[in-house]
């Protein structure tokens, strides 16, 4: 009792809401035991919904309840009570407890829904998926700070630079070429970057895996051609993770050996984002892999357009951290959407619809019966009718048969038996079960639009940079060794930009206008308009990374003679992007060497 | 414990914290006979087990519904582990009178082992230390008990006391007991807006009413130090005046606010569950052991109003008052540093924060004024307990009549939450009350914060001790 007591333990053991019924029953109430999660029992005074209100939403993983109906009326019962409980939390697992396994179809129940029989052994697997899908939905789930600290000691802490240097978006990894040839040309250090959500929509396959392991194989085959391109050309070609909101992410690039991550925690609040630096910081530090923080809003693109990082805030992060360096905004446009977290939203949300979506979908014609009978129940017709009871036929005949006939060849043999007066119900229930159907492939098709959202579109305008801002932002950092970063360098004036090394900024990065150079140099290599025809979203991304895929098929073997359009784009990167950057730094000011 | 080791390494089982719980298990299986043999059978009854687990499925809940709130109730705090398992020492021996007074426990004697005589007396030592008085009575039930019978004990039919009017935070226990009692019940004038006693009007008020025995300062809405030592100097002589410390007993002790005794009160008194963090219990402490009243007043306690002074409890009181002891210094300035974070915060974040002109706080409180008293319900009882934040409705003083909640720092103080956090706990505060935020949304973000402060190691508390083999060999003991 006493070790139960005082053992320290970690509160996040999720918790399981159980009802008195269930929990009397002993095959199951063992069953759920097995779980060791926190169990709360539920009855007539306390309900399961008034302790789904006491507990946060996502601290419970699912909720157990005995199925006191069976047939049709068991899917009914079961869409109505995965509703109700599922108010404050759509993602809540729900198990109906059912003696008879023939009681209720499990096709029948939606995504995160199912029953539990004597004897199933699957329950952790379900449990399993519960917490596996809210990862995905929830950021905030898979961004707690870890309970232990990270394996080995820290790694020695990698050099910083004494100059400013450029940062590159990889947005293909065709790119990679260029700006290895730019760094040997120029004998010069030169970052390329890629982003969760770039590395996700322009370079990986997914199928099957998961955004997260994708993303992982795509920081190791960037890696590898990274090297293979250092040793090829003599470059000192470095990689650096962009935008990584997601711990498992920063983990994954520092295993890929990344030489440097940036942990984006600018979409919280200062605190959390102090929180979540902190704790990838620590992560990343053994690796010995330099790490860029970030703070106060630099996309400029969005509500917060003309919310510049704040000296304040500035100052508090950079004492509150321990960062290598420092993103902040200081007036530069920065248009592209980082939305991993989104994505992988979306993506998990397509899971779920992807998994009762196929073949008849039996999920969705439980809703139709249910939206059915209730439509009768309305219309005056009591449970008794033949109406009902021809649903509840059709229900039976769908769902008992295993994998018995396909539901339109249900429907088919009912409209040969019933009278006609019943047809209009027969095709009221089909119209509901296929626009169920449709609905969910509308859902996934706006999902997928989502996802492939983002528009690297050229920003032709420059930004005003706030060279005051810059200077008492460098002013907070001297003396501690970090530099400041910019973002969004395709933004600013080559005026501005050659003003940055005298401000001691490290490192400026440069997205989207280089993508547009990029596209540019290759149409003039082969002429096609990727920006022409219609359709948005996912269609044009799937036209231009087709493009790409096809222009750019052989580009690892270019290493020896690069295409004429590549020696263009490299001229392009030198002239406008790196050549501004090699101005005068703070210590070659007073009086140096231009 | 200092505080940077109880803000890191929550939840670690380290190997030293493990052989300490290992030595506790072998001390209590030591102490409890060592044969689970006899105890077997036993367990193996369902009806226990289901017993068992079903109050199990009951603590589960309340534990994480408190993990997962911010607590900002000014009246509650997170007692540590040592004080809650106390509660159940002594085997049962429930019965201690021993007034604060030298006396004869004649016929409320009973035969005992005479280690209640010693807890009382390391009890009433520690409380005499910390609030600077000449006797502690612990046997009060409640903060409730302890004013009533300060009130009993120096007003009789036809006297008079002034205490707070409920509009400027007074407390509701007193007012019909006087009236029954046939005592007149006169309000402290305040000075308008600042919140302070009017000690010339005050003056003016006992010397018309030279009925007046009693004084007590019995705020609950308490944002400001009182001019005590101004307060005892205008009043005539032989007037009790009494301090109500169940609000900032913590800051007293602690040392961040003035010893209510060292400025002329006779008496401090108050519970010892809100910045104090322990059992629900009340006491009493005398400036002067041969103060006149200090017989009537403790008379009243018991035998009188009470005949059990629940004796269980003096254990964890001195627990409670053992964490003030030694981290109440650190304890007291913490909380006031916080609840000035938050105050400030809040106020920059728009709410309209009481008591501007004073830098809003000097005590754990922030009062918020939000409009009519059911906006104030609506938003303590509806969308801010739905967004996981516990709060209480209060007519706000000096607002003119218009309500707001009222918010204490210390639970969450005690759970670890600083400077920083508290502009957190502001900015989502400020979510619910000034941009109607879905409460769900927010609760999720409150949950989120309170991850990296879980209940398991209360700051300013033994909870790092109790994996000690010290701690084991109290418990086994106790459970014996």
């Amino acid at each position: 009792m006493l070790s139960a007591a005082v053992r320290p333990r970690r509160n996040d053991v999720p918790h399981a809401v159980i009802s008195a019924e269930v929990w009397h029953t002993e095959w199951a109430r063992d069953l759920v035991e097995r779980l060791a999660l926190r169990t709360v029992i539920a009855d007539e005074r306390l309900s399961c919904e008034r302790v789904l209100d006491t507990l946060a939403a996502q601290s419970v993983a699912f909720v157990c309840e005995e199925l006191p109906v069976s047939g049709l009326a068991a899917m009914t019962w079961a869409a109505r009570r995965t509703e109700a409980l599922r108010r404050d939390d759509p993602l809540l697992g729900v198990v109906f407890m059912v003696e008879d396994p023939r009681a209720l179809d499990p096709r029948a129940l939606g995504p995160l829904v199912r029953t539990l029989s004597p004897g199933d052994t699957d329950l952790p697997g379900f449990l399993a998926e519960v917490q596996r899908v809210r990862r995905e939905f929830h950021w905030e789930a898979r961004n707690r700070r870890p309970a232990s600290r990270p394996a080995g000691e820290a790694a020695a802490r990698p050099a910083r630079w004494a100059g400013t240097v450029p940062n590159f978006n990889v947005k293909h990894p065709s790119m990679l070429l260029p700006y290895a040839l730019l760094s040997a040309r120029t004998r010069r250090e030169v970052y390329c970057e890629v982003s969760p959500q770039e590395a996700l929509l322009f370079v990986a396959d997914s199928v099957g895996r998961g955004p997260a392991a994708a993303v992982a194989e795509v920081f190791r085959t960037l890696r590898q051609d990274v090297d293979r391109l250092n040793s090829a050309l003599g470059s000192r070609l470095r990689l650096h993770l962009d935008h990584a909101d997601d711990y498992e992410v920063v983990q994954a690039a520092c295993e890929a050996g990344f030489d440097s991550v940036m942990v984006d925690g600018s979409g919280r609040t200062l605190h959390q984002n102090v929180l979540f630096t902190n704790a990838a910081t620590e992560l990343a530090r053994r690796y010995g892999v330099l790490v860029e923080g970030e703070i106060g809003s630099i996309d400029g693109a969005g509500l917060r357009k003309w919310n510049k990082t704040t000296p304040g805030d500035f100052t508090r992060f950079a004492e509150d951290t321990d960062l290598d360096l420092i993103g902040a905004h200081v007036g530069q446009f920065h248009s592209f959407d980082y939305g991993f977290a989104a994505t992988r939203r979306s993506l998990a949300e397509v899971g779920l619809l992807d998994d009762r979506a196929t073949g008849d979908d039996l999920h969705a014609f439980t809703e139709a019966c249910a939206s059915v009978e209730k439509e009768l129940n309305d219309a005056g017709l009591p449970g008794y009718s033949a109406e009902h009871r021809l649903l509840a036929a059709l229900a039976r005949r769908a769902t008992t048969e295993g994998d018995g006939p396909r539901l339109d060849a249900v429907f088919q043999e009912m409209r040969a038996r019933v009278p006609v007066y019943q047809r209009p119900l027969l095709d009221a229930l089909e119209k509901e079960w296929l626009e169920r159907r449709l609905a969910k492939a509308r859902r996934k098709t706006e999902l997928w639009d989502e996802v492939f959202a983002t528009e690297p579109a050229r920003e032709h305008r420059y930004a005003a940079i706030d060279h005051g801002l810059v200077q008492t932002l460098t002013k907070v950092l001297d003396g501690t060794g970090r530099a400041l970063v910019v973002h969004g360098g395709t933004s600013l004036s080559r005026v501005d930009l050659a003003s940055l090394p005298a401000h001691g900024v490290a490192r400026v990065n440069f997205g989207s206008g280089v993508y547009a150079d990029y596209l540019e140099a290759l149409r003039a290599h082969l002429p096609v308009d990727v920006n022409a025809a219609t359709g948005e979203g996912t269609w044009k991304h799937l036209r231009r990374m087709s493009y790409l895929a096809e222009a750019t098929r052989d580009w690892r073997s270019w290493t020896d003679a690069p295409p004429s359009f590549v020696d263009t784009f490299v001229s392009r990167l030198e002239r406008c992007y790196a050549a501004p950057l090699r101005g005068r730094t703070p210590e070659q000011a007073q009086g140096g060497r231009s | 414990m200092r505080a940077a080791e109880q803000d890191s390494g929550v939840g670690l089982v380290d190997d030293g914290a493990q052989a300490a719980v290992e030595a506790a298990e072998e001390i209590i299986e030591e102490a409890s006979g060592g044969d689970g043999g006899v105890f077997a059978p036993a367990w193996s009854d369902d009806r226990v087990a289901h017993l068992l687990e079903r109050l199990t499925s009951d603590f589960v809940l309340d534990n994480t519904y408190r993990e997962q709130h911010l607590s900002l109730t000014a009246s509650e705090n997170y007692p540590s582990k040592l004080v809650r398992m106390l509660g159940s020492a002594l085997q049962g021996g429930f019965y201690e009178f021993a007034p604060p007074y030298p006396t004869e426990a004649g016929e409320w004697a009973f035969p005992d082992s005479g280690a209640n005589a010693s807890l009382v007396g390391k009890l009433t030592g520690i409380g005499r230390q910390l609030f600077e008085a000449a006797t502690f009575d612990w046997r009060p039930n409640g903060g409730s008990v302890a004013e009533q019978a300060v009130l009993l004990g120096t007003c009789g039919r036809g006297d008079g006391f002034v205490h707070f009017a409920h509009k400027d935070g007074g407390h509701f226990a007193l007012e019909s007991l006087a009236a029954a009692a046939g005592v007149n019940t006169y309000h402290l004038p305040m000075v308008d807006r600042t919140l302070l006693i009017d000690v010339d009007r005050l003056a003016t008020l006992c010397a018309e009413h030279p009925e007046i025995k009693l004084v007590i300062l019995d705020q609950s809405f308490k944002l400001r130090w009182q001019p005590l030592a101004q307060i005892r100097a205008a009043l005539p002589e032989g007037v009790f005046l009494a301090y109500d410390a169940s609000h900032d007993g913590a800051l007293i002790a602690g040392g961040a606010l003035p010893q209510p005794t060292l400025l002329g009160a006779d008496a401090v008194h108050g519970n010892t569950h809100k910045t104090i963090a322990g059992p629900q219990k009340a006491y009493i402490a005398f400036r002067d052991a041969d103060h006149p009243r200090l017989r009537a007043v403790s008379d009243w306690v018991c035998p009188q109003m009470q005949s059990n002074s629940h004796a269980e409890l003096i254990a964890p009181m001195y627990v409670a008052l053992s964490e003030i002891a030694l981290y109440g210094h650190d304890y007291a300035r913490q909380i006031l540093a916080n609840a000035k974070a938050l105050a400030h915060a809040l106020h920059e974040e728009g709410v309209r924060v009481s008591g501007e002109s004073f830098g809003f706080t000097e005590t754990h409180q922030v009062h918020l004024v939000t409009g009519s008293a059911a906006d104030a319900l609506r938003l303590a009882l509806g969308d801010l307990a739905h967004a996981g934040i516990r709060t209480t409705n209060i007519e706000v003083p000096g607002a003119n009549g218009l309500h707001g909640l009222r918010l204490g720092v210390q639970a969450m103080t005690r759970r670890g939450l600083r400077e920083t956090e508290m502009r957190e706990v502001a900015r989502l505060v400020a979510k619910v009350v000034l941009r109607r935020a879905e409460p769900t949304t927010v609760r999720a973000e409150v949950a989120d914060l309170l991850q990296s402060h879980p209940l398991d190691r209360l700051a300013f508390s033994f909870d790092s001790h109790v994996e000690s083999p010290a701690a084991a060999r109290l418990l086994g003991e106790v459970f014996r």
